[in-house]
């Protein structure tokens, strides 16, 4: 069905529409956001990972000069009486309710007009507990005597959760399973076996703009001004959590300064709708950056991958088992669990799967989704692992994936045939800019040189819907009403491109206006890669709506077909002045079939697949266990781009973010508690970090369903990065990392293990 | 870090070794300084001079990294300073 664009409009490198506003500090923040009376509130977190609550003394806190208030759960529940609120469990009560589950966890808020002063009190807090064992791993979850919830709350919104209601006496909070062929009896009749494990640590997003949100009630109506990725659902959720209409809760979102997953569903937003109903007066809550490690993070994972390969060198089993470390709350990872598990086997043509991916409760910081949703942990493990058997098979490792490639129509583990997914022509165009088959400088002395490769796909998350409005004014201006939230990623560039490539506009006269639950339409959230194609048709068929509208009332005028009089006289001919308006409207919803419960195996697994894939050469210092990442190239498979440039960006920007998850952040727990909640200790990548060449390429596809042919890229360049470093480390210095991050201590200490073997 | 060679001839006449970071404050390792004095510098004392840098340095560990690995790096950057002020810096006649 692919429309192709004919205004020139879509395809264009148009710069960001917001960048000289971001560029000249004129862009809106929440965080700038001042309302009359408002009250700062800070939060008092628990200081220990896992406990039953036996006092809170808010007593010197509540003395403290110029405190408006001290709240616990127990006012909390004075206007939320069942404060538990969460996107695919209802597990996480707005202030701590008997139990804390993990460190800096919120137990208690002060308010005060001085956001330092509320600050100072809340350090005046004293909670007393009946400390309880914590579990923080999540392999000992599995069987671990200590319980994080003593009963599992499905949210009831996904048909899948349902089984879970009630259970008892367990961490695990999903638990699917895919099953293809005959796994079993390939792996009795297999030549080699090979099995491994890999695991990947606790991070988090650090968008330099942390959790902001601001609420003001006023006569039976509350508005939330919020750093979010999903007004939406903020909408849905405070409104069940009230029992209100979703027409007395109104959600505004500005730019955010980075998002990643970390500003999804509900984070701060529930709290600031409960103070500012309990103080009757507009409440801000701000968090800190150290805040945020506390707020949300990515699952860590321990992932056994096991394959059966054939005399030919063809992969014909594959048995993983993924157990996701999803801290004290499940946010929304047992979507992760499910979503990124049944792509576990990777992008590989294998006739007989067996997939286990389990959710965990854990006393960690709470996990949800951080650009890739799990599936870099996934690719981690399944493109170390294709390399480690293309090695021990003395087969080029680029020659053993050739082999046992994913090829189009060919069906995935879950029995989708592929379609629209590049994968074999992304590997491709890695191998031809490493040119692989040349020889290859393998450094000097110390300094030793190696090349890797990866490759990694991710399905979109499905069925969600996007609702797009487009309002043309008297003048015959465009004004585009869409929930799209602009963190960086340059959405509102895109949807102004799609809007006016059908109505044949230039793309900067488009005006975007920003999501308020009260204006723009419903939008299921900006995550997963999804804008792009969801929201992207949304825009399409509101703009072809007002396209037909127009064309309607020239009939209406009685004006020949294809007439082009201009909108403005058009409206002028029918309301005698510059009036009126013409709204168009779209509604979006990709079809999409769940997968067998006991099976996991689906007819349509997803809208569209992801591919993206990458390049690696290093340098590695053999004295130090320095890495140096000489070249990294990122290549995805996006469909046909709407905006080159834009598409760049996302390509290096996600490669980058992956590349301080690979080699140097790490959440660092002692005792349960965390050794390095701030920038200054825990390190992400710097210039000085940086590669020493970046090189991006969108190899040349088109996504048949997509708007114009195209698909996301916010997470694609992120698949690859991990085990393209760590087999191009092997390929250096002939050490094996099975374990995030690779830091230079890690890989000293594996080279000092290798020389004493 | 830091290390400065003052030469006499092809011999070491004065040298300094300090190291910061790895250690609570930044300090003078003075044994491999004594090392280093009066010697004729080859990479073989530059070497020698980091292993005893690395014995006399009372290195810490923390999250950026296990004291071990911390008195590596001390071992193999006092070697390599010293290379690099030997070849690179005006101390040699």
């Amino acid at each position: 069905m692919t429309v192709i664009a004919k205004s020139g409009q879509v395809g264009r490198s148009l710069p960001r529409v917001e960048g000289r506003a971001k560029v000249t500090g004129r862009a809106e923040y929440i965080h700038n956001l001042r309302l009359p009376g408002m009250l700062h509130a800070k939060i008092f977190r628990s200081p220990i990972a896992h406990g039953r609550i036996r006092s809170i003394d808010t007593a010197a806190a509540k003395a403290f000069p110029g405190i408006h208030a001290v709240f616990t759960s127990d006012e909390i529940r004075r206007v939320i009486p069942n404060p538990y609120y969460g996107p695919a469990f209802h597990d996480q009560p707005i202030l701590a309710i008997d139990k804390v589950r993990h460190i800096g966890e919120p137990m208690a808020v002060v308010l005060a007009e001085d956001s330092h002063v509320a600050e100072e009190a809340a350090r005046l807090i004293v909670a007393q507990f009946d400390e309880l064992p914590a579990v923080m791993d999540e392999v000992e979850a599995v069987t671990s005597k200590t319980i994080v919830h003593d009963v599992l709350k499905p949210a009831g919104t996904f048909p899948d959760l349902k089984h879970l209601e009630g259970r008892k006496g367990t961490n695990v909070a999903l638990d699917f399973q895919l099953r293809r062929g005959d796994a079993k009896k390939a792996f009795v009749e297999a030549a080699h076996v090979f099995e491994h494990t890999f695991r990947t640590q606790q991070v988090t997003h650090t968008p330099l703009e942390p959790m902001v949100s601001v609420a003001e009630a006023d006569e039976g109506r509350l508005t939330i001004h919020t750093a979010s990725q999903s007004p939406s659902f903020v909408r849905i959720e405070i409104a069940r959590l009230l029992g209100w209409p979703e027409n007395r809760v109104r959600v505004k979102t500005a730019y955010l300064g980075g998002g990643f997953g970390a500003k999804l569903y509900i984070k701060l937003e529930a709290l600031v709708a409960a103070l500012a109903l309990l103080a009757r007066r507009p409440v801000k809550v701000s968090l800190g950056m150290d805040e945020q490690f506390f707020t949300i993070t990515k699952h860590p994972s321990t992932f056994r991958i096991k394959s059966a390969v054939d005399q030919q060198g063809r992969i014909t089993a594959r048995e993983c088992e993924v157990w996701w470390n999803g801290g004290a709350y499940a946010d929304i990872g047992p979507r992760v669990t499910q979503k990124s598990g049944f792509t576990a086997a990777g992008p590989y043509d294998i006739d007989n799967v067996h997939i286990d991916s389990y959710a965990l409760y854990t006393n960690r910081p709470p996990a949800g989704a951080l650009r890739g949703f799990g599936i870099p942990q996934l690719v981690w493990a399944y493109e170390s692992h294709t390399d480690l058997i293309a090695r021990a098979l003395k087969i080029d490792p680029l020659e053993f994936r050739r082999k046992n490639i994913l090829r189009e129509g060919r069906p995935q583990s879950t029995g989708t045939a592929m379609k629209d997914a590049a994968i074999e022509l992304v590997l491709e165009r890695i191998a031809a800019r490493l040119d692989w088959q040349k020889p290859f400088d393998r450094g000097a002395g110390a300094l030793k040189r190696g090349r890797g490769l990866a490759v990694g796909f991710k399905a979109s998350i499905a069925p969600t819907t996007s609702v797009a409005i487009v309002n043309l004014y008297a003048d015959g201006s465009c004004g585009l009403y869409c929930s799209t939230v602009d963190m960086g990623q340059g959405s509102d560039t895109i949807m102004a491109q799609i809007a006016a490539e059908v109505l044949n506009l230039p793309a900067e006269t488009v005006k975007v206006v920003h999501p308020d639950t009260d204006v723009t339409p419903y939008d299921m959230a900006t995550l997963g890669s999804r804008s792009t194609y969801h929201m992207g048709h949304a825009v399409r068929l509101a703009a072809e709506d007002a396209r037909a509208k127009i064309e309607a009332l020239a009939a209406e005028l009685g004006l020949p077909r294809g007439s082009n009089v201009p909108l403005a006289e058009l409206f002028r001919k029918k309301y005698g002045m510059q009036a009126g308006n013409i709204v168009g409207t779209g509604s979006f919803v990709p079809s999409y079939a769940s997968p067998d419960h006991a099976t996991g195996l689906t007819p349509n697994a997803t809208p569209f697949w992801m591919v993206g894939g990458t390049g690696a050469e290093v340098e590695v210092d053999t004295e130090t266990g320095q890495v140096r990442v000489q070249r990294l190239i990122n290549v995805a498979d996006l469909g046909n781009p709407i905006n080159p440039k834009i598409v760049e960006t996302q390509l290096s920007g996600g490669a980058i973010m992956q590349l301080g998850f690979t080699l140097m952040e790490k959440m660092e727990f002692r005792d349960g508690q965390l050794l390095n909640p701030s920038l200054a200790d825990y390190k992400i990548p710097g210039m000085r970090d940086l590669p020493v060449r970046i090189e991006n390429e969108a190899v040349a596809a088109v996504q048949h369903s997509g708007p114009y042919g195209a698909k996301g890229v916010g997470e694609s360049a992120t698949f690859g990065v991990s085990p393209a470093i760590a087999n191009a480390i092997d390929d250096a210095v002939g050490v094996r990392l099975m374990e995030l991050p690779m830091t230079a201590d890690a890989v000293f200490a594996a080279l000092e293990r290798g020389k004493k073997r | 870090m830091a290390v400065a060679v003052e030469a006499a001839g092809s011999s070491v006449k004065e040298a300094r070794v300090v190291i910061g970071a790895a250690v609570e404050r930044p300090v003078r390792l003075k044994s491999a300084e004594a090392l280093l004095r009066g010697k004729s510098l080859d990479l073989a004392l530059m070497r020698r001079a980091g292993e005893a840098a690395a014995e006399e340095a009372d290195v810490v560990a923390d999250i950026h990294g296990s004291a071990a690995y911390k008195k590596q790096l001390v071992r193999i950057h006092v070697a390599r300073a010293l290379q690099a002020a030997w070849q690179d810096g005006d101390a040699r006649p």
